[in-house]
């Protein structure tokens, strides 16, 4: 695999309790591709069977923890998923399934992690954009630098069409609701103020090293225990319905239609590349 | 048949001391938590006690406001951990399942026990919080009541959470909706006690003053709000039991109960259970505080002072 | 006295306050309603901005009494799944409220049941759950998370404006000179989204908001009113 595809690396720390789950394709801003996704979720079946690892932390190679999924398999991932296709349009069970399989469903990176039995801790670093705020929504604590920011630019692009529940019960509906439709960016103290994230430091490392030792302090049976109190209260709150939703409409929204002055984004990609591309549609973020 | 009443001789004979309870001439009741020496630890009898007191509360038409109060240096700092209350039968090596039920639900936080007596009442109810509000404190009486009224540098959290395997009733929804979602996991799995100020920013705390001002503000809050006509405090109380009902706020994690009984320290793990029967709950906390990453949640500045 | 927009994918909606909904004036509820529903089902339309141009939003009604829990007009224009609230809670197209002065009684549950808020610096908020019985107390307890939304049922506190914004109530706050373009400029944002973007992020978002009880807060509306009905002869009664 070339750099440039990126990869999701693990660190095993038995002595320490603990685990690194680092995303690695700096020269595209750690954005996810599915097969770093289906890696992510590999490791993080390594770190569930691991009776030495109580505390496993997300982090990102370089100056962002992700910003974003890769556009570049915004269609291809509904082309390669099973399903069929009639004249080159994926079926719609395609587009499900692929959403379902590499994010939102039992398998999906989102649901993997959230439902992780060990305590997760995601170190939030500059871009955290689309896959990187859902991986900070989906970790138990979330220690963030000074210069992070959360946003879903593409939402802007498409419509919303990732899970709500999760952002509603952190930061409240009407903050939700301007993450939608504002084209907002949240800077790292706004995150704070909003419950987002634990704490802003100058040099999260040495934070996170405290809440790994922390958490690597209590008992095994503990730790998991509450973990399986936590997925009971997450289910009442209706985030597996919300995932589930985020999939049909995730699926449904692959078939939109623009309006004669609406930005096109797949277009634009088409025409003028991925980097412009992006740089064109997140420009407002600025 | 009459209904057994847990506890020992003892501890069910000065429940009624241990929990006191006045009704003022505006319409408020006061339950008043008095074992100033355990920090206002509650007893098997206690929490019955409370129970008994909501629902007297609740029967009395002429009380509008209920206030939950501690002497001493602490609101309260949970249950009480190393109580014999008649839990094994002679012939029992260890707890019983149906001990279990009758200890984690019956007296703690299932339909029958205190902490939804309290989330259930008729009344608004207000947490008046200073010192320690600790553990079932917290999540069973503080995020149980409509309001929450705190001296600044109050303690407010699942302090045991690190030491004695978190509680599971942390990651409960009711929590999760007064705090947010990040804010409840945060107190689920550190030890790091909230002051009356975070817990204000969060959502929690309704009014948080210096210590000094507490009584006095809680009493006007109480006063202003029993003052209000009593058909529309009626309304506006059933109004927020049929919501909060519908949020199912109301019951939280079931895995407290194995937390309370079962878990098993790994050998390099503490055991808190058999080093506080050994040498007492402040010991334990010491054994604890030595440990590699322990964080004492009894360090920094002492409450109150 | 229902003035209508419609420019730029923005459909604005002015009047001169929203007082008349804590009198229960049926007449203009209904007119308002059937609006946003036109307004939501016109194409040309991504964006619902409700305006007030009395210095007030909703201004205090002392007198105001409530609704006659069995009266099948209240259940129609405001209690109903097609009534005002209920179509503004699940409006196909984004709903903004432009605060300015007092927002009291209906209209603070108007700014429950809008999507974005921007209030002027001297705007102050009341809790509509006394007043008016079909408002959603889930929406409120999302928003402004649960004790802060029983607090300020329960209180009777008015929040000015900076605490609103804390709280979670309003998105913005800002100068009064400014409040017009403040919105104008937050509706424009909200634009750049596409017409098919917009209509299924708030079918995703009716899909949650539904899960999380504010559906059947809703529909217990005739049991709170014939609740509050029952308050009101108390006081009115020998105690």
């Amino acid at each position: 695999m070339t750099t440039d595809d990126g990869a999701v690396e693990l660190v095993l720390d038995r002595e320490r309790h603990h685990a690194l789950i680092r995303i690695r394709r700096e020269g595209q801003g750690n954005r996810l591709t599915r097969a770093m996704a289906r890696q992510f979720v590999a490791h993080l079946d390594t770190v569930d069977a691991d009776d030495d690892i109580k505390v496993a932390v997300v982090e990102g190679a370089g100056a962002h923890l992700s910003s974003g999924w890769d556009p570049r398999e915004a269609w291809e991932q509904y082309v390669d998923a099973p399903g069929g296709a009639v004249k080159k349009h994926p079926s719609q069970r395609a587009r499900l399934i692929a959403l379902d399989d590499a994010w939102w469903g039992r398998n999906g990176l989102y649901n993997r992690l959230l439902h992780c039995r060990k305590v997760t801790i995601t170190k939030a670093v500059g871009e955290c954009y689309e896959t990187g705020l859902y991986l900070t929504l989906c970790s138990d604590l979330v220690v963030a630098h000074e210069n992070a920011r959360f946003a879903v630019p593409r939402w802007r692009n498409v419509g919303v069409d990732g899970d709500l529940s999760l952002l509603v019960a952190t930061v409240g509906l009407k903050r939700t609701k301007e993450l939608m439709y504002a084209g907002t960016a949240w800077d790292a103290r706004t995150a704070l103020r909003y419950g987002l994230v634990d704490g802003v430091h100058a040099d999260p490392d040495e934070e996170v090293g405290r809440l790994v030792e922390m958490c690597a302090s209590i008992m095994r049976d503990g730790i998991v225990t509450e973990k399986y109190a936590v997925f009971a209260s997450l289910a009442k709150m209706g985030v597996d319905h919300a995932f589930a939703a985020a999939t049909v409409v995730g699926a449904s929204l692959s078939n939109i239609h623009f309006q004669p002055d609406e930005y096109n984004f797949l277009a634009d990609q088409r025409g003028h590349g991925t980097a412009a591309a992006l740089e064109r549609s997140r420009r407002h973020l600025e | 048949m009459r209904v057994k009443r847990w506890g020992t001789p003892d501890s069910l004979a000065v429940a009624n001391q241990q929990v006191l309870y006045d009704v003022d001439g505006a319409g408020v009741a006061y339950i008043t938590l008095n074992r100033p020496e355990k920090h206002n630890a509650l007893s098997v009898p206690m929490r019955e006690r409370i129970t008994e007191l909501v629902a007297a509360a609740d029967a009395d038409d002429d009380v509008r406001v209920v206030v939950f109060r501690g002497n001493g240096k602490s609101f309260c700092s949970g249950n009480e951990i190393n109580e014999e209350w008649g839990q094994r039968r002679p012939h029992e090596r260890r707890r019983t399942l149906d001990v279990g039920y009758r200890y984690g639900a019956d007296m703690a936080w299932g339909r029958l026990g205190f902490s939804q007596a309290i989330s259930r009442s008729d009344k608004v109810t207000i947490a008046q919080l200073h010192g320690y509000c600790a553990a079932a404190a917290y999540f069973m009486i503080a995020c149980k009541c409509d309001l929450v009224v705190a001296a600044r540098d109050s303690r407010i959290g699942a302090l045991e959470a690190r030491f004695l395997g978190p509680a599971g009733a942390a990651a409960s929804v009711h929590i999760n909706r007064i705090l947010g979602m990040k804010a409840a996991r945060r107190t689920g799995f550190t030890a790091k006690p909230m002051s009356g100020t975070e817990a204000y920013d969060l959502g929690l705390v309704y009014r948080c003053v210096p210590a000094e001002e507490l009584a006095p503000t809680t009493r006007r809050i109480a006063g202003e709000i029993a003052a209000r006509p009593a058909g529309a405090l009626d309304f506006l109380v059933a109004r927020l039991r049929a919501a909060e009902g519908l949020m199912d706020t109301s019951v939280p994690a079931i895995t407290g109960l194995l937390v309370s009984h079962f878990l098993q320290p790994a050998p390099e793990e503490l055991d808190f259970w058999r080093t506080a029967r050994q040498v007492g709950v402040g010991g334990a906390l010491d054994a604890d505080k030595a440990r590699k990453g322990a964080a004492d949640p009894r360090a920094g500045k002492e409450p109150g002072s | 006295m229902i003035d209508v927009k419609v420019a730029d994918w923005v459909g604005t909606v002015q009047v001169p306050d929203f007082a008349a909904l804590t009198r229960y004036d049926a007449a203009f509820a209904w007119e308002l309603r059937d609006t946003v529903v036109a307004l939501a089902d016109d194409s040309e339309v991504k964006v619902i901005v409700l305006r007030a141009d009395g210095g007030d939003f909703a201004p205090d009604v002392p007198d105001a009494s409530p609704p006659a829990d069995r009266s099948a007009t209240w259940r129609r224009v405001f209690a109903g799944a097609k009534g005002l609230y209920q179509s503004l809670a699940f409006c196909k197209k984004v709903v903004v409220t432009e605060v300015d002065g007092a927002c009291r009684g209906a209209g603070s549950a108007l700014v429950l049941c809008s999507d974005l808020t921007v209030a002027a610096e001297t705007s102050s908020f009341g809790s509509p759950f006394m007043t008016t019985p079909e408002a959603n107390f889930v929406l409120a307890a999302l928003t402004m998370r649960l004790n802060r939304a029983k607090a300020w049922a329960v209180t009777g506190d008015v929040l000015d404006a900076v605490r609103a914004e804390e709280v979670g109530l309003v998105n913005q706050v800002v100068p009064g000179t400014a409040l017009r373009a403040e919105v104008d400029a937050l509706a424009a944002r909200v634009t750049a989204m596409p017409l098919d973007g917009v209509t299924m992020s708030k079918m995703l978002l009716q899909a949650v908001l539904d899960a999380h009880g504010v559906g059947r807060d809703f529909d217990l509306a005739t049991h709170y009113a014939a609740r509050r009905r029952r308050a009101e002869e108390t006081e009115a009664g020998p105690r």
